[in-house]
């Protein structure tokens, strides 16, 4: 038996599936998972703009002042604030997820003596500080 | 129509049906097993037991104490040979389950907790904090889809035993999914469909607690034992009948009358020091006669009495009685860490059932029975708590070894013969579903519940169970006139309701014969009439078998090796 | 006790003789500590004998009676009617075909449960006569809350994903792989690995949190999934091993 075997075939005529009640935007848990999901657009689009950035530094002197000058633009500005937002969800969504992750015990491994939300925002909570500072350093906010 | 073929067909997918399947596949892995049971293995009623199962464990207990215990506690009518057998036995079983990873509650040291319980002299009740009937069910469930040799008929309904020349050879049953009948072969067939709680308006039972089994069984000529011995559990919300388990008790819950008394310990009902954890039928009997004293409080769904749980503490609570703390704050808005929880008694146990014998063989020769449907009998006329899930591992494995064993020399019953059966059960089937008589099916039932109640409850008198009687044998005529309104073939769960209500018809005969004609009271039998336990005339078996022009009784004897009789006082 | 007029609007579907499920609406007299599974019974013995549903223990153990009420996926044995306005909507769980009227198809939910090898495996196992695995009570809480499901499914009626990918494993399935995988007896995850690590395995899941949000009792699905998320990563790196725990 496998999660891959093909379901069995109906023995007598069913009416298919109904989605969940409320799904996506009907219900306030669903409309929430919605926009958790929709962070993955915009968090493409900040991946998009750091790369825009980069690629601006290798282009030579001329190329990063164009760039610098494109992000002082309101648009640029809020779009970048529009990320963050999005972004900000996401890693608050995500650490909520961090406290389910920490569980007791790992293989052999003993659950560390510490709070267990601290255990599961740690790994996820680092990456994502180090690409929110990323993000603004780049944008201009801050250095 | 078609015939499905296999070596061994059980009905029922209960604690014991799982545990028959598996020892059947385990004692000949090239066996075949069939499953057939009208739910789901995982829904059977044996999910809901809540306090635990018996068996010796520690050692400061041994196997004579747990039988004696049990012995006393049937008021001296269990087979002491069987008992002697269950004992023996129950210790292998629970740490089989263990091994097959049942969560156990554990003692500091890792080992296998146990608790007190009624009747009981020392603890052995082996528990999974208070849903031990859960965790024992999912835990054979999932094991068992470990044996390809098993093979399920998941909401399938047994209708017909099929019998060939004085040998059962399977059964007709109907997939409730698309209405079709078939037969299913076997060359023996084990019933675990568990008790008739159902016959009764107020119980711990589930709905499907409809005496499938036993009707089946009984319809085939084999004689059903022991049937006037119905259990009432002590501790039952009023109303739904659901359960409040005696581990409450067990963990040192007090039950209170309305002046505040622990009226166990004030007035004499025999329990002596046991208080609380005193046997359950004289616990019902307490209650009842509380009630009748006016010192019960009054609701709306009759009288009640306090179950305080109180000065054990929310820790405690939490820790072994989760289950009760939430049920009780669901059901009747009672928090049992504040509050005293309202009980009363309730139907919970058929002491009565299938005759089998010590294997779970019946009189018919490949038919054999094990659990809450069967009747060894190892309880006797009143069955002590925690001796039920152990009583299905046991002669659940029992009756599985050794159907394995007897379908090696026997041969498969004939397919003509077999799909004759199963067509006429066929005809029967469609001439139900178009049954456009004036009774209705909730009606009947609802007539007999008051009629069993009434006549068969906790204290009964030669007029109440006559007129249950009579009652009953004028129903079944009633239910010949039956209409339904659901005539279609998939998933008709009306059809299924009424093919129940039979069930439970032929049942509450049985019970009410065989009532009527104990002149005594022994154990959860109580008779007004007959108030004391006569052991010259009545220590015997009550036997059951149906007849076209009426249901023949007769008796059994009880079986004695080591135990001497003797007044039942605690 | 009290009676008053409730409004029930059950969704309908018989095969035989409707081509889509439909509405039908009944007037209930209910009592005031009645459960929805209490209306559903008196439609069925009094008003409607038609109507089919599944129920047993109507005490919240036995997983039969889930269905939707007002849209959310709950055990109607345990949906007082008390706590819902006077019309009362209810259908059979989201995500499953349709049988008829309120019972959905669950073989397939059945063989999920099935796929993940939901038994004790061990390479060597103890003779019964040495007793019982010691377990120690910190032991036994590590995977006694994923073993409290009751199989109702109404965590796949609730799930998101499975709305559009119904060969998704789905959270009872994985919290059962996860509560053995746990247990301190079992040494059996490699087998159950490769239909966690799958495509329908954990990582269908994008953490929606609802089947945690609607399970009945507090299994958390949702936090066996991330943690068996967590563990299958490990595995698949080698910085776990597979073989066994104990």
């Amino acid at each position: 038996m496998s999660a891959h075997a093909p379901a069995p075939a109906a023995k007598t005529r069913t009416a298919p599936a109904r989605p969940p009640s409320g799904f996506p935007l009907g219900f306030y848990r669903y409309r929430n998972y919605v926009v958790f999901a929709a962070t993955s657009l915009f968090m493409m689009l900040g991946c998009a703009m750091l790369l825009d950035a980069l690629h601006a530094l290798g282009q030579g002197e001329a190329a990063w002042q164009a760039f610098l000058a494109r992000m002082a633009r309101p648009y640029y500005v809020a779009t970048s604030t529009v990320v963050l937002l999005f972004t900000l969800y996401f890693v608050f969504r995500f650490a909520w997820v961090g406290r389910k992750i920490a569980a007791g015990r790992i293989g052999p491994i003993p659950r560390p003596p510490v709070p267990m939300a601290i255990t599961g925002i740690l790994p996820m909570g680092g990456f994502v500080t180090l690409w929110l500072l990323l993000l603004l350093i780049l944008g201009g906010f801050w250095l | 129509m078609e015939v499905f073929r296999h070596d061994i067909v059980l009905v029922g997918g209960g604690g014991a049906g799982l545990r028959a399947a598996i020892a059947a596949v385990e004692a000949d892995p090239r066996l075949s097993v069939a499953c057939v049971s009208k739910l789901y293995p995982m829904r059977s009623h044996t999910v809901s037991a809540e306090g635990g199962a018996a068996g010796v464990a520690r050692d400061d207990d041994n196997l004579d104490l747990h039988a004696k215990d049990t012995i006393k506690g049937s008021d001296f009518l269990a087979d002491q040979d069987a008992v002697e057998g269950f004992v023996e036995e129950a210790p292998r079983e629970l740490y089989q389950l263990e091994h097959w990873g049942c969560p156990w509650s554990r003692e500091k040291d890792g080992r296998v907790a146990v608790r007190a319980f009624g009747g009981m002299s020392t603890k052995r009740t082996w528990y999974a904090t208070d849903k031990t009937g859960f965790h024992m069910l999912h835990t054979l469930f999932q094991t068992s889809l470990k044996y390809s040799g098993i093979v399920r008929y998941d909401e399938w309904f047994a209708t017909r035993l099929l019998v060939e020349n004085g040998r059962a050879i399977g059964v007709a049953a109907f997939d409730i999914r698309t209405g079709a009948m078939h037969a299913v072969l076997g060359r023996a067939v084990i019933l675990c469909t568990g008790g008739a709680g159902r016959i009764f308006p107020f119980t711990t039972n589930a709905a499907v607690k409809t005496g499938d089994g036993m009707a089946l069984a009984y319809r085939a000529g084999v004689g059903l034992k022991d049937m006037e011995f119905v259990q009432y559990h002590p501790t039952g919300l009023p109303g739904t009948g659901i359960l409040m388990t005696e581990a409450s008790r067990g963990e040192g819950g007090y039950l209170k009358n309305n002046k505040g008394e622990r009226f166990l310990i004030t007035y004499d009902y025999g329990v002596g020091n046991k208080a609380e954890l005193g046997p359950r039928d004289m616990v019902s009997r307490a209650e009842i006669r509380e009630f009748q004293a006016g010192r019960g409080f009054k609701g709306p769904y009759g009288d009640y009495v306090h179950l305080e749980l109180m000065h054990l503490g929310e820790e405690k609570i939490d820790k072994r009685l989760p289950f009760v703390r939430e049920l009780a704050k669901n059901y009747v808005g009672v928090d049992p860490v504040w509050q005293p929880i309202p009980v009363r008694p309730v139907v919970h146990y058929m002491m009565g059932g299938v005759d089998t014998d010590k294997n779970g063989a019946t009189e018919l020769p490949g038919l054999y029975a094990a659990g809450e449907c069967a009747c060894v009998s190892i309880n006797g006329a009143n069955r002590l708590g925690s001796n039920s899930l152990t009583e299905c591992l046991v002669f659940g494995a029992r009756a599985g070894r050794h159907a394995a064993e007897f379908v090696k020399g026997s041969t498969t019953g004939s397919e003509a013969s077999a799909q004759e059966q199963a067509r006429s059960e066929e005809a029967r089937l469609a001439r139900l579903r178009g049954k456009h008589g004036g009774e209705k099916i909730a009606q009947i039932r609802r007539e007999l519940n008051h009629s069993t109640e009434s006549g068969c409850g906790v204290f009964r008198e030669e007029e109440s169970m006559r007129a249950t009687a009579e009652t009953v044998a004028q129903l079944k005529g009633r239910y010949a006139d039956v209409g339904l309104s659901d005539t279609s073939q998939i998933f008709n769960t009306e059809v299924v309701q009424a093919l129940e209500l039979g069930n439970m018809l032929d049942v509450a005969e049985a019970v009410a014969i065989s009532a009527l004609a104990r002149r005594e009271s022994r154990g959860a039998h109580t008779r007004t009439d007959y108030p004391t336990r006569d052991d010259n005339g009545f220590w015997k078996h009550s036997l059951v078998k149906f007849a076209p022009d009426g249901p023949r009784l007769s008796y059994k004897p009880v079986v004695k090796t080591r135990w001497e009789l003797e007044e039942r006082k605690y | 006790m009290d009676l008053h007029k409730v409004k029930f609007e059950v969704l309908r579907f018989r095969p035989e003789q409707d081509q889509e499920p439909v509405f039908q609406s009944y007037e209930v007299d209910c009592m005031d500590d009645w459960v929805v599974l209490d209306a559903l019974n008196a439609i069925k013995d009094d008003i409607d004998p038609t109507l089919s549903h599944r129920w047993s223990c109507r005490m919240g153990v036995c997983g039969s009676c889930g269905m939707l009420v007002n849209g959310r996926p709950v055990l109607t044995c345990a949906a007082f009617v008390r706590d819902y306005p006077d019309v009362i909507r209810v259908e059979p769980l989201s995500n499953f075909p349709i049988v008829r009227d309120l019972v959905v198809e669950l073989d397939g939910f059945v063989q999920k449960i099935q796929s993940v090898k939901p038994w004790i495996i061990r390479r060597i196992e103890k003779d019964l006569s040495e007793g019982e695995y010691r377990q120690s009570a910190e032991q036994l809480d590590e995977y006694k809350q994923f073993s409290m499901c009751i199989n109702c499914a109404l965590c796949y009626a609730a799930c998101p994903v499975l709305a559009n990918e119904p060969e998704f494993v789905g959270p009872a399935a994985i919290a059962l792989a996860h509560r053995y995988n746990l247990d301190s007896r079992d040494e059996g995850n490699a087998e159950r690995f490769p239909v966690l690590d799958s495509h329908d395995g954990v990582y269908a899941c994008s953490f929606a949190n609802e089947c945690s949000q609607v399970c009945p009792k507090h299994v958390d699905p949702a936090m066996a999934i991330q943690q068996a998320k967590l563990t299958d990563f490990l595995e698949w790196a080698h910085i776990l091993p597979k073989k066994s725990f104990t």
